[in-house]
C-alpha cells in the first residue's frame, strides 16, 4: 500500500496532475497534435510512466514536514494525490514505524565483528589473485 | 503560423510538454495501471503563449528550442514596404 484516503479509506485508485510530452506535426492541413513517437520509443506514454513513477516515489520518501495537516482528523496527507473513488484531496502516504534511532558508535560496534570478518577475506584473496602476465 | 528549429532547420516535427490530470491504480501486484488521461491545458494556449511563459516547445530531432512565428507575413508586409519606398526613391 502507497497511498491512502483518509476519508473512505481507498489504497487502490487516485488521482494526480502530472506532466508528459506530446507531439506536434506542422501539416498541410494545420497542426497535428499526437503522441510523440520515435522508431522504439513511445515518449509520451515513457514520460508519462516516469514522472508518475517519480511522484510516486518522492511521496513515499517525504518526511511529515514536507506533507499538509489536516486538523480534523489530525493527520498529514499530500498535496499531490487526490482520491479518485471520493474526489477527497486528503490522501496520505500510509504510516510508517519511525525508524530506530541508534547512534554511530553503537552501530560501529554492532558490526565490528563483521568488518573484521571482511577485511580478513579481502586479505585473504588479496594474497591469492591470479597473476594475469604470468599467462 | 510557424515553428522552425534554428538549431537544425526542422520545420515539421516538434514536442510540447503538456499537464495532464492521470487517473491510476494500484494492482495487486505493487505495479500501477493508468485509467484514464486528461488534458489539463488547452493546446491552442500553450502554443500561443510561446515565448511568455516558462515552457518550450522543442524539436524533435535535436532537442533544441524550437522558435514560434505567430504572424509570418508581418515581415514580408515590412520587406514589401520597404522596397516600395525605395521604389519611389
Amino acid at each position: 500500500m502507497k497511498l491512502l484516503c483518509l476519508r473512505c479509506g481507498n489504497s487502490t485508485y487516485f488521482e494526480t496532475a502530472v506532466e508528459t510530452v506530446l507531439e506536434v506535426t506542422v501539416a498541410e492541413e494545420g497542426f497535428l497534435v499526437d503522441q510523440a513517437l520515435y522508431a522504439d520509443l513511445d515518449y509520451t506514454a515513457e514520460t508519462l510512466r516516469a514522472n508518475l513513477t517519480d511522484l510516486l516515489e518522492y511521496t513515499g520518501r517525504q518526511a511529515e514536514p514536507d506533507l499538509l495537516f489536516d486538523a480534523e482528523t489530525e493527520t498529514y496527507y499530500s498535496r499531490y494525490f487526490s482520491c479518485a473513488r471520493c474526489g477527497q484531496d486528503r490522501v496520505a502516504p500510509p504510516l510508517k514505524p519511525p525508524p530506530v534511532e541508534q547512534s554511530l558508535t553503537d552501530e560501529l560496534n554492532q558490526h565490528r565483528e563483521e568488518y573484521l570478518r571482511l577485511r580478513k577475506e579481502r586479505q585473504k584473496y588479496a594474497n591469492h589473485l591470479s597473476r594475469l602476465w604470468q599467462h | 503560423m510557424q515553428i522552425t528549429c534554428p538549431a537544425c532547420g526542422n520545420t515539421k516535427r516538434f514536442l510540447l510538454p503538456l499537464w495532464v490530470r492521470v487517473t491510476f491504480k494500484f494492482n495487486t501486484d505493487g505495479s500501477i495501471a493508468i485509467l484514464h488521461v486528461r488534458q489539463l491545458e488547452s493546446l491552442e494556449d500553450k502554443l500561443t503563449d510561446q515565448g511568455q511563459t516558462s515552457f518550450a516547445i522543442t524539436c524533435k530531432e535535436c532537442g533544441g528550442a524550437a522558435d514560434v512565428i505567430l504572424n509570418e507575413y508581418e515581415t514580408l508586409k515590412e520587406q514589401q514596404a520597404q522596397r516600395a519606398a525605395l521604389e519611389e526613391l
